[in-house]
């Protein structure tokens, strides 16, 4: 694919917020509703999401080489590799590569617990971390690891994980972080808006 | 819902507490408008939050006006509706019928107030196929889980915060329907673990049901609350949002912790 933010007419450099920008522009200009149903403008919306995709979910996993990892860490980072996973594991890779987290938690469900590899655990992990459930993606990142203790992209997985809670953290401080006081309110039983 | 999802008025601007209000008053419009006058109890700022992410999203198109109501009948106030204050009601009368039936079925009360709210259920179950069972399915398993008296309080969180992932997506061809997903599972995981810690004291009192262990105290607590706010800020970081971002994020980071502290006193 060519460069995300040349399809986005960014440069480089530009930050997430211009990258969130220029994304709802396009994204509205090529909107069904105002372009009509052309395969023209489909085709647009799709390289639109897909530099969309890259840039927002490889900035996320800054704590790690996610290019030269076996198997990245965007979505598009297992296509490469689904040809080499073990038969089984397959139908859940093929769900994670189409972004379908919950279809790909329920297909590796269906493989027994004795036969759960490191690799199982990995990938549970990941499709947990995009439902939503970051403690259970903790849980099986960490089996992961004891399973295959050398392995890069687990490590390298559980950092990101842990990276959010820290980038959390950060941020809020610059709200007057998580102890900022309570605000009283005028009926406590009521629903109100009078606290803003 | 339970309303821990709310801003930190101290640290927004003048500005930004007006787009605010005007938003959680366009959603209390709408409840009145399609419920009747008594829905807009069963209004939360946790809707308020749905609606302005999914608004901001799509760059909905906002109706604004001036109005008085029945709460504040004196002070004419701005209120502004979006596309999605009618979804953020639905969602608000489809979350609070299944939770009303559950407490018809667990202590026999609000038997009127349920066979009133029962006219509406049809329409929305055939509006939103999806999430009435995910809401449906959920709920059940919590209160399962509950006759079992379980201790895993994270389970029991994620329960819930898989119910309200379904919430969060409003259509499932989005493009952004599974950070979308994770934003609200996370943030639900956050709500039933705040609000299992805010009545701890009451349930032992009562003898009621709490998942949290008896000698839990406020440094694991915020362990596990931040883990949730943690992965919820993550999917919510991923999405292409821009013109409520300073009020969603001051929610996101800091407002949610409120009742937290509010406990701590």
């Amino acid at each position: 694919m060519s460069d995300p933010y040349s399809v986005l007419g960014l440069s480089p450099n530009a930050s997430d917020e211009e990258v969130k920008k220029a994304y709802k522009t396009l994204a509205k200009k090529y909107h069904p509703d105002v372009a009509g149903n052309s395969p023209e403008a489909a085709r647009k919306m799709q390289e639109i999401n897909a530099a969309y995709d890259q840039i927002i979910n490889h900035k996320e996993s800054y704590s790690s080489s996610s290019s030269s990892s076996s198997y990245g860490y965007g979505y598009g980072g297992y296509r490469s590799a689904e040809q080499e996973e073990p038969i089984e594991l397959r139908a859940a890779v093929a769900y994670i590569n189409a972004r379908r987290f919950v279809e790909a938690l329920n297909a590796l469900g269906m493989i027994p617990q004795e036969r759960r590899s490191g690799r199982w655990y990995y990938l549970s992990a990941y499709a947990k971390a995009h439902t939503g459930d970051s403690v259970g993606a903790m849980r099986d990142i960490e089996i992961a690891i004891q399973k295959e203790p050398g392995n890069v992209s687990y490590l390298a997985f559980r950092d990101r994980l842990t990276g959010r809670r820290s980038a959390y953290e950060d941020y809020s401080r610059s709200f007057g972080g998580i102890s900022t006081g309570f605000f009283p309110c005028c009926f406590p039983f009521f629903p109100c808006c009078c606290i803003i | 819902m339970f309303g821990y999802v709310l801003a930190n008025a101290s640290s927004l601007s003048k500005e930004e507490k007006e787009v605010y209000k005007a938003h959680y008053c366009g959603l209390c419009r709408v409840l009145r408008e399609r419920y009747g006058q008594k829905a807009i109890m069963a209004l939360s700022y946790d809707m308020v939050f749905l609606e302005m992410v999914l608004s901001d999203l799509t760059d909905s198109e906002e109706t604004r006006g001036k109005e008085r109501c029945i709460p504040h009948p004196v002070k004419e106030h701005e209120y502004v509706t979006t596309a999605f204050s009618q979804y953020a009601a639905d969602m608000q009368m489809l979350l609070g019928y299944y939770s009303l039936l559950d407490k018809v079925k667990d202590e026999g009360k609000g038997k009127s107030e349920e066979k009133k709210m029962r006219s509406i259920l049809p329409d929305l179950e055939r509006k939103y196929p999806r999430i009435s069972e995910a809401i449906k399915t959920g709920l059940c398993e919590i209160e399962e889980n509950e006759k079992k008296n379980s201790d895993d309080a994270e389970g029991m969180a994620l329960l819930f915060g898989t119910i309200l992932g379904e919430v969060f997506v409003y259509d499932e061809k989005s493009f952004f329907r599974d950070d979308l997903r994770s934003l609200g599972c996370a943030l639900g995981r956050f709500i039933y673990l705040l609000d299992a810690w805010c009545d701890r004291k009451k349930d032992e009192k009562e003898g009621a049901y709490n998942p949290l262990p008896a000698d839990i105290n406020e440094s694991s607590m915020k362990e596990m609350l931040l883990d949730a706010a943690a992965a919820a800020s993550a999917a919510f970081e991923r999405l292409p949002l821009d013109q409520h971002i300073f009020i969603l994020r001051n929610i996101l980071y800091s407002g949610i912790w409120s009742k937290f502290k509010e406990e701590k006193k």
